[in-house]
């Protein structure tokens, strides 16, 4: 069989043809696509139930492990949060007491509506077991309301966007993916020049870097950096992280910041998906005439 | 029956890789049981077998896993047939063989993956991330070998419908 070498010609052939179709289907596929294959769809449906009972039995027992390993440290904690709240609480009023005013001043200044939004809670039932792209699986999809591109944070801040949308399941591309970009800004100098691209470092490496910022830019360590709204994908004042670190970039033209995400990306459990809405084309213009500060959601700034 | 038992397994593998290993492991040291289990089933199939399931598994974690359809089942078919390839040089019958294969072939999948994401995905993936995690990574491949190999031989040993007969040790 092996010395036919006619036949031979034709099992190279053979090999070069699968070669050719996987590369042209990893082409076609690679960039974001806003609609999954009836295969694929019918594989991460029947596969999303295992993912979930999987990862919530081998939660629970991490769980337990790292409650007795952290008895003390978790009291302490608990402590502190405690405190926390009660500054909170405080705090809230307060907010409550200035959003009514920022309202008032608003429709004063005849301002439109703010967008608010609403927030579809999240499961983790999977992560990528791979260094390369950060992307993980979450149990909400299509039928839940999900869409491609969506925001995806957590209490802490911008964890990503929605990439693939399944039937009961959705891949969420992280901050973190070194395909992601997001456009920034720092929110104590609101310098409209400081304006950086955070993008993931890949490998894991659990930081994100700040590009592009130009060098008279007014950016110190600590500094809150949030989205700026810019890009077509997230919305303004979501928290991206905090500043590290300022430097040159390797030409000595720009300047970058290394940033500590605000988000732990390491112990991602569960998420929310950003439905955005605009009160004024849902609710009307009589419901706007009231204040409203029970809204969901943070509203632009 | 045998196609059906390997899908099962593949499934099996890939849910623990997905919900369990990220618990245990970040995910650039991760190992990757699946590669094991096609690189065994490669070494005892021979390449023209254990690249077409290496081309399945590939796919499988495309679906469930992949950035794109093709990346994975690229790199596992390549590795497959490498390891069919090589496999006429080793004793099947002794672990050490297939260890020393895989850790030549974890090596070569993972530069087979570096290679494709820097042609489809434009990221600058460095070359600090590919070799950093490698090592571990090997070792973690090594050691799941022990508890791959030797039943996906014996099954071939006993005649068993998980592997063709034509292949039978």
């Amino acid at each position: 069989m092996g010395n036919n070498p006619r036949l031979t010609r034709g099992k190279a052939v053979a090999i070069i043809l699968v070669i050719l179709l996987l590369v042209t289907l990893t082409a076609l596929t690679a960039r974001e696509r806003l609609r999954l294959t009836f295969l694929e769809q019918a594989v991460i449906t029947v596969f999303a139930p295992m993912q979930n009972l999987v990862s919530q039995a081998a939660g629970r027992v991490t769980d337990m492990v790292d409650s007795f390993r952290h008895y003390r440290q978790l009291e302490e904690e608990n402590l502190s949060l405690r405190e926390e709240l009660s500054r909170l609480d405080i705090l809230q009023v307060q907010l409550k007491e200035l959003r009514q005013e920022n309202y008032r001043l608003r429709e004063l200044l005849d301002f439109k509506a703010k967008t608010t939004y609403e927030l579809l809670p999240a499961e983790v039932i999977a992560r990528n077991p791979n260094q390369w792209f950060e992307i993980l699986m979450v149990d909400r999809g299509s039928r839940h309301g999900v869409q491609q591109g969506m925001p995806v944070v957590t209490s802490r801040g911008l964890a990503g966007s929605v990439y693939t949308v399944g039937p009961y399941s959705s891949q969420v591309m992280l901050l973190t993916d070194p395909r992601r970009g997001v456009s920034a800004l720092v929110q104590r100098s609101r310098d409209p020049g400081v304006v950086g691209t955070v993008e993931g470092l890949g490998g894991n490496q659990g930081f994100l870097i700040m590009r592009n910022l130009p060098p008279e830019a007014n950016v110190q360590v600590g500094d809150m950096v949030i989205s700026s709204g810019l890009g077509p994908l997230f919305p303004k004042g979501l928290v991206l992280g905090y500043v590290l670190e300022v430097g040159d970039d390797e030409y000595g033209l720009l300047r970058y910041a290394l940033l500590e995400p605000a988000v732990n990306f390491n112990r991602l459990e569960e998420l929310f998906i950003v439905v955005e809405r605009v009160l004024e084309e849902e609710e009307g213009e009589e419901e706007e005439e009231e204040p409203a500060p029970e809204e969901e959601g943070e509203g632009e700034g | 029956m045998a196609v059906v038992l390997f899908f099962l397994l593949c499934a099996g593998i890939l849910v623990l890789q997905g919900s369990l290993f990220p618990l245990l492991w970040p995910s650039a040291y991760q190992p990757d049981p699946l590669l094991v289990l096609i690189i065994s089933l490669s070494i005892l199939l021979g390449e023209k077998r254990g690249s077409l399931l290496g081309l399945a598994a590939g796919f499988l974690q495309d679906i469930l896993f992949g950035p794109a359809l093709g990346l994975f089942a690229l790199s596992k078919a390549a590795t497959a047939y490498l390891a069919g390839f090589a496999s006429r040089e080793i004793y099947k019958d002794h672990i050490v063989g297939p260890l020393i294969l895989t850790f030549i072939l974890t090596v070569l999948h993972e530069f087979f993956l570096f290679f494709l994401i820097n042609i489809f995905f434009y990221v600058s993936a460095s070359w600090e991330t590919f070799s950093s995690p490698l090592l571990m990574k090997t070792l973690g491949n090594a050691a799941f070998l022990f508890l791959i190999y030797p039943p996906v031989y014996n099954a071939g040993r006993r005649g068993s419908t998980a592997l063709p007969r034509d292949i039978r040790l």
